[in-house]
């Protein structure tokens, strides 16, 4: 039976390796010992778990779901070929194809929201390109490109980069729905007016009252309470500022219409909770508590 | 429970059992109702199975062990039982094995004297050993949420692994007795202050930056049978957490000691405890939980289990003590260990049983590469004269 000579601690018979400190023993057989009866016996799956391979189900899923694509698109094909220029199978064909790749997707995909996600997002993106080419569907799918763009930018995003660039991802998705707005009024034929003057001022008025959220975070961890106050008030300061801004577009005299009651609440909220911040800090002050 | 007799499986299924049949809330599985979870009679067959290579496996709750919330283990020489921790705590799950094991020795011949720990197979069920004693011990009084800080957390770099890692430390019950008696300590107040001092040193090699440092703080969980009275075999189960503050200052190893001796003594009695007892039960009985679906309570639980439990303890130290045998089982019982099963959050857990003059701490853990926190408390009882002979299932590369 041997000791580590950096731990000092005894090792099992027939242990050659300290199992905290990984030091070898260098010791002769004799003192080491014959391997005795381990602590676990040995697990037949021993290694790192992989991605679970086709099973018998999936299998059978597969078969099923190509199948029925090709069945589909010979059917559209020899439709097409019997109904001439009237009917063009393309379209069809096309959505046969992408329909089908959502659920072979789901089986051969790694099996991660990020993963799965991307690719939901680069198909219907496919999809909806395929019916613009093919059916000279005017604007409606670059709208809707847009926004699966956004979802992408704001919700898979920030979760694919590595955690600690993950606020440069959440960086990425408030400037993306910046953008977002402006390409909205871009594709509206506008030249640029509601998104400059009423919708970017206040998406900037939330982002600034949502860093103050931030800031707070940062010294000191906010109560529950204090966070939905604080999201609640964001939210105030959002509509109040949407009001101000439509009513200077408009070049009305008024500062605020509809929105002046919510401007109170939303007052009255901010000096809440600033008195309770303030307070609690005096408090804790007096109490000497740390945090 | 490492036994010096061969586990012969079909015997071993047997005694289950007959055991199991004196243990009827046992036989139980676990339905998704849509208000709550809850326990319905199981009749399947028992089933016992090969041990694998790493313990506290996570259990199906239908197909993991045809439907029982315990799974019976066995290998060459040893009979084990994981229990899922809903139906029943350390204490009622070793008066499980102790029965168990004394069946199955009595069936190979063998006569077993008698245990107040060990219940007979043929003997009549006492209803107060089946009853949920929170409910029972519940007074309905003010409810208080600790407001404890988050503590520090072992960090997950070289990365996770979903089988338990374990290092298993053997001490003689002698040694540690003689050093706690030294320091007018009980031995699991001394374990509690080595571990608190070993995170404190892998905190303060691991973040650089003191304004960072965070409590550090052990949980440890209390058999309240005694201090209520239960009788109750069913999880009955409260933690009280210890810790230092870092953040005033670096501890030295008797200021732990002084913290903990003083901080576990002033806590563990009926009433802070029962202050828990009607937290957990209060929450339940709440008409706006008793009628929230399950798809709404289910992350609110969570949310609260992370912030009032494990986020405020870096660790749990589990003791279960010294478990005595019965004659006719003593001889035969080589050791006996105890594992716990560490969470996401709290990344290494440990767990200590003495048996036949030695006291078992197993730590586990899902790290996957790093042992800083088990190197520094082994080898911190090593530098104080107390030897540990250690083992792991790990397949450790050298260094």
């Amino acid at each position: 039976m041997a000791y580590c000579v950096r731990c000092g601690v005894k090792l099992v018979q027939g242990s050659t390796v300290c199992p905290l400190c990984k030091t070898e023993v260098h010791a002769p057989k004799e003192i080491i010992g014959e391997p005795g009866v381990p602590l676990f016996p040995e697990d037949p799956l021993q290694g790192p778990i992989a991605h679970p391979l086709l099973d018998k189900n999936r299998k059978g899923i597969i078969e099923l779901v190509v199948a029925f694509m090709v069945i589909a698109v010979i059917t559209l094909i020899i439709t097409g070929f019997a109904l001439g220029n009237s009917f063009s199978p393309w379209l069809p064909i096309i959505c046969v194809v992408l329909g089908g790749s959502y659920i072979l997707v789901a089986i051969f995909v790694k099996p991660s929201y990020t993963y799965i996600a991307s690719w939901y997002v680069g198909i219907t993106i496919a999809l909806l390109l395929s019916i613009d080419l093919l059916s000279n569907a005017m604007l409606w799918p670059y709208y809707a490109i847009a926004s699966v763009t956004l979802y992408w930018l704001i919700g898979v995003l920030p979760w694919w980069v590595p955690k600690r660039k993950r606020k440069w991802g959440f960086g990425v998705a408030a400037l993306a729905i910046a953008v977002f707005l402006i390409v909205l009024d871009a594709l509206g034929g506008n030249d640029l007016t509601w998104s400059l003057l009423i919708a970017l001022p206040t998406y900037g008025v939330v982002l600034f009252s949502l860093a103050f959220i931030l800031l707070r975070m940062r010294f000191g961890k906010p109560t529950i309470t204090d966070l939905v106050l604080s999201v609640i008030l964001s939210a105030c300061w959002g509509v109040v500022a949407g009001d101000f801004f439509y009513l200077r577009m408009v070049a009305s005299p008024r500062l605020l219409t509809w929105s002046s009651s919510v401007f109170i609440v939303g007052l009255a909220l901010f000096l809440f909770l600033t008195l309770n911040v303030t307070l609690r800090r005096v408090r804790n002050y007096f109490n000497n508590r740390l945090v | 429970m490492d036994l010096t007799v061969p586990v012969i499986p079909t015997r071993l299924l047997t005694a289950a059992e007959h055991i199991l049949e004196r243990f009827p809330f046992f036989a139980v599985t676990l339905h998704q109702g849509f208000y709550w979870y809850y326990f319905m009679p199981n009749k399947n067959p028992l089933e016992v199975y090969p041990e694998i290579s790493s313990p506290c496996a996570y259990i199906h709750p239908k197909k993991g062990a045809n439907g029982y919330l315990f799974k019976i283990l066995y290998t060459e020489q040893r009979i084990a039982i994981e229990f899922f921790h809903a139906l029943t705590d350390g204490t009622g799950a070793l008066v499980f094995l102790k029965s168990l094991v004394a069946e199955y020795l009595r069936l190979s011949g063998r006569e077993i004297g008698e245990d107040p720990q060990v219940l007979l197979a043929n003997s009549k069920m006492d209803p107060l050993e089946a009853e949920d004693s929170f409910e029972r011990y519940y007074t309905p009084r003010k409810s208080v949420f600790g407001s404890e800080s988050s503590a520090y957390h072992l960090p997950s770099s070289g990365g996770l692994t979903d089988k338990v890692q374990v290092i298993s430390a053997r001490i003689k019950i002698e040694d540690l007795k003689k050093i706690s008696s030294f320091h007018q300590v009980t031995i699991t107040e001394y374990l509690v202050a080595e571990l608190l001092d070993a995170m404190q040193r892998v905190q303060e090699a691991k973040v650089k930056n003191p304004k960072k440092f965070k409590p550090v703080r052990i949980s440890v969980p209390v058999n309240i049978r005694k201090i209520f009275g239960s009788k109750s075999l069913r999880n009955f189960t409260l933690f009280v957490v210890v810790g230092i503050d870092v953040r005033l200052g670096h501890y030295e190893f008797e200021e732990i000691l002084e913290q903990v001796m003083h901080q576990l003594r002033s806590s563990i009695n009926a009433k802070t405890l029962g202050r828990q007892v009607t937290r957990n039960v209060a929450g339940r009985r709440h008409p706006l939980m008793r009628y929230a679906p399950n798809v709404f309570k289910r992350p609110l639980m969570k949310l609260l289990s992370d912030t009032y439990g494990d986020g405020i303890y870096s660790t749990t130290l589990s003791n279960i003590g010294n478990v005595t045998l019965p004659s006719g089982m003593h001889e035969v019982v080589d050791r006996l260990d105890f594992f716990l099963s560490p969470s996401k959050k709290n990344k290494t857990s440990c767990a200590a049983v003495g048996a036949n003059g030695y006291l078992t701490l197993n730590f586990t853990s899902i790290l996957a590469e790093r042992t800083d926190f088990e190197r520094e408390a082994l080898s911190a009882l090593v530098t104080k004269g107390i030897p540990v002979e250690v083992a792991t299932n790990r397949t450790i590369q050298k260094d």
